[in-house]
């Protein structure tokens, strides 16, 4: 199997399955633990802690450990709905934010709150004085996404952050896909909020981060133990967390050989396809991306039916966010980019990873473009 | 080979499909590639796996009927979300691909507005047989054309032998207790000509057999129904109404003599031949013998020849092999797992489509809306809807 699907979940790496042995095997004692085992363990989570934090250059004490992105990202929007007096604000995220977002913006707006969805031009990029515009006197948060799933096109954080911290509203960025991919660096992006899962930059399913600038403003969304500073009760997932910390690590020291090496690959992946198919449309294209997600329109196909094709070709690629029930659904990031319905269900996501080869990358051009005429049959 | 206990030979020397090899002399070559519809039922497990076999490339499909938040989906059936996750389990223990396709829309337009449109006039459809003829081969084998398979197959108990000009002929499966020829009789033959069914030639026990063997992960599930829309009497119906915001056609129970028994809340939720639910103090033998949809009056009987009929009106006819003559003889079943009767063609449209006939012995729960589907032996001749005399 050829994969190219990374932004849906990369394989855990060899020494992350290692260091989750390790966990489960020499460090498996509760971290709230007075005892020896238990200091070992915490030892341990403090280490994962200090890795993620160098990642993402950011201070140790502002990483809280959670079950992915998800959970991280709906502790921020809903905690604060279970504090008592809360009155009804108003929160900016951009169109093209990923369901973990824009699903607790769904449940704050049947509260009373007011959301303003902010879309994305042609290329996918959020204008940052559109964000700027949208700010109320009662702005609670603005959300924007790092990188986008489907496009990999990133978003001018930097840009968004200064423009709020005038009007001081804070920001909030789903870093999903951008961690581990690109230089993340949570201090001079000036955000205030960060979130990030470890499966997609090689660890393991089950464990993400909320980065926070000021850990005492969070609200907790699980209550019992006094966990991760009581933000977060619940004994933690210790071989997820080591997994989490050992993929860090391993990010920290490869990211910048595998950028340059990645994204070599999704332009050879790129210019044989439009070489083979000149009227064939690279979405995001003309923005700044993900060295190693390519999602293209081939018009008069159904992507739906390319993916298994291609899987059974024993090369898995995607439509959008994965999804396996196959709902017709138009992608709603390519429609937000100025796509037809049509072109939006004709179009693939290939996302690329470490142990792709230029062999790899060949075959697939040499199967697409004998498939793509079959499909247009 | 089938008895033609009519007196008409089938014509030409059939053949039976007999799942051909596609692997060892053609080892060099790409094995063919077929789509087999997955329900997570053992009957469609096994069908994957004695295909896979064979040496055929298998790709499994489960057709999403129905959305998964449906109150009525959520029970035991062949497409609710826990029969695509079985589906999915086998797949993966076959080692066979497995994708789920969306055919919501279709069957909603092809399946339930029609069967709602027939409670509402008194009739009690049959889903089944419109979701085969209409949805279920049609979006497989599409599915199957975009996929590089020209065959489909199911795990449907029916044989299908084809004579000399290669067209379908559809005999009843050999276990006489699992026959599914009744739900599939209004397929098209040029559908039927690109599908199989391996367990045709099979019993029930004899797949429960291979099911086990062979350590597939449904084995020990009980019996699945054959229906998607198990349940209650009027239960299915109820829910259709709820769905198009249908109006209820509600009305009086009456005897024969025309005494008013009691109320009811919509014809719907009756069907000929009913006894439980009738919602009035009743002997057990009292049943549903007539629906008036105009005036919404049920009349109820306990002389259990009343819930009989010795004749019966057909639309809607598809002939399999050209329609018989008037005075001809067949044997005729109204209901699924109901024994077929011996009966003679009384009248027949010009261009057969509508056929009235008469049964040697009075038959219970001649009902509109059901199929009335015509064998000679073991082979399907064709088969109507059932229309109110």
């Amino acid at each position: 199997m050829i994969y190219l699907d990374h932004n849906a979940t990369t394989p855990p790496a060899p020494e992350v399955v290692e260091a989750m042995n390790v966990s489960l095997t020499r460090d498996w004692g509760n971290p709230s633990s007075l005892h020896a085992c238990g200091q070992q363990a915490r030892a341990a989570r403090e280490s994962a802690r200090r890795s993620l934090a160098a990642l993402v250059h950011a201070d140790p004490s502002s990483v809280l450990f959670t079950s992915g992105a998800t959970e991280a990202t709906s502790q921020l929007l809903l905690g604060p709905l279970l504090k008592p007096d809360q009155a009804p604000r108003h929160l900016i995220v951009s169109a093209i934010e990923h369901p973990c977002v824009l699903e607790p913006a769904r449940i704050l707006e049947s509260r009373g709150w007011r959301v303003t969805r902010v879309g994305a031009d042609r290329d996918g990029r959020i204008d940052p004085q559109a964000v700027a515009d949208a700010i109320c006197p009662d702005t609670a948060l603005i959300s924007v996404m790092l990188a986008n799933n489907d496009t990999g096109v990133i978003q001018p954080l930097r840009e968004i952050a200064a423009r709020a911290r005038q009007r001081r509203v804070p920001v909030h960025t789903d870093a999903v896909q951008a961690v581990g991919r690109i230089p993340v660096d949570f201090a001079a992006l000036g955000v205030d909020y960060l979130t990030l899962s470890a499966h997609k930059f090689y660890g393991p399913k089950g464990v993400g981060a909320l980065v926070a600038r000021d850990v005492a403003a969070l609200s907790p969304l699980l209550f019992g133990g006094s966990q991760e500073r009581s933000l977060r009760a619940g004994t933690e997932n210790l071989p997820g967390i080591c997994g989490l910390g050992a993929a860090a690590g391993l990010a920290s020291r490869a990211l910048a050989g595998d950028a340059a090496r990645i994204a070599a690959l999704r332009d050879r992946l790129q210019a044989g396809l439009l070489a083979a198919f000149p009227d064939a449309r690279v979405n995001g294209g003309a923005a700044p991306r993900l060295p190693n997600t390519l999602n293209i329109t081939f018009p008069g196909i159904d992507a739906v039916t390319a993916v298994m094709n291609l899987d059974i070709a024993d090369i898995a690629a995607a439509t959008t966010s994965a999804c396996s029930t196959a709902a017709r659904q138009p992608p709603s990031v390519l429609t937000a980019m100025g796509l037809t319905p049509e072109l939006a269900l004709a179009s693939l996501r290939f996302s690329l990873g470490r142990a792709n080869t230029g062999a790899e990358i060949d075959h697939v051009i040499a199967t697409l473009t004998q498939l793509i005429p079959q499909l247009r049959a | 080979m089938t008895d033609s206990e009519y007196g008409r030979p089938i014509p030409g020397p059939a053949r039976e499909w007999a799942v051909p090899s596609a692997g060892p002399d053609t080892a060099r070559q790409t094995p063919a590639r077929i789509v087999v519809g997955l329900s997570g039922g053992i009957d469609s497990s096994v069908t994957a796996l004695l295909l896979k076999e064979q040496g055929y490339e298998v790709i499994g499909v489960t057709l999403r009927l129905r959305a998964c938040g449906d109150a009525d989906s959520r029970q035991k059936s062949c497409c609710g979300p826990d029969a695509a996750g079985m589906a999915g389990s086998v797949a993966a223990q076959l080692g066979i691909r497995h994708y789920v396709v969306d055919c919501r829309e279709h069957f909603e337009t092809a399946v339930l507005r029609p069967c709602w449109e027939d409670f509402e006039a008194g009739a009690t459809p049959n889903p089944c047989i419109l979701c085969n003829a209409a949805v279920r081969f049609d979006e497989l084998l599409a599915i199957g054309r975009k996929l590089g398979a020209k065959l489909v197959a199911t795990g449907h108990y029916a044989r299908l032998l084809f004579d000399e000009q290669d067209r379908p002929l559809l005999m009843r499966g050999r276990d006489p207790n699992k026959d599914q020829t009744y739900f599939l009789h209004a397929i098209a033959p040029e559908t039927l000509r690109h599908v199989r069914f391996p367990l045709g030639g099979m019993t029930k026990p004899e797949v429960r057999v291979i099911a086990q063997a062979n350590g597939l992960v449904n084995a020990e599930r009980a019996e699945s129904q054959d229906v998607c829309f198990a349940g209650p009497e009027g239960h299915f119906a109820e829910f259709l109404r709820q769905q198009f915001h249908g109006r209820a056609t509600p009305g009086v129970f009456v005897d024969e003599a025309g005494r008013v028994l009691g109320r009811h809340s919509g014809i719907h939720q009756f069907t000929i031949g009913q006894r439980r639910g009738l919602g009035f103090a009743t002997g057990e033998r009292v049943k549903v013998i007539a629906i008036d949809p105009a005036t919404g009056t049920i009349t109820v009987s306990d002389r259990p020849e009343a819930a009989c009929s010795s004749t019966c009106r057909a639309e809607a006819f598809r002939w399999h092999r050209g329609p018989l003559a008037a005075g001809a003889r067949a044997s005729a079943q109204v209901r699924y797992r109901q024994k077929a009767v011996a009966a003679t063609i009384e009248a027949l449209a010009d261009d057969g489509r509508a056929v009235r006939l008469s049964f040697d012995e009075p038959v219970f729960g001649v009902t509109p809306g059901q199929a009335l589907v015509l064998y000679d032996g073991d082979l399907v001749l064709g088969g109507g809807t059932i229309v109110r005399v």
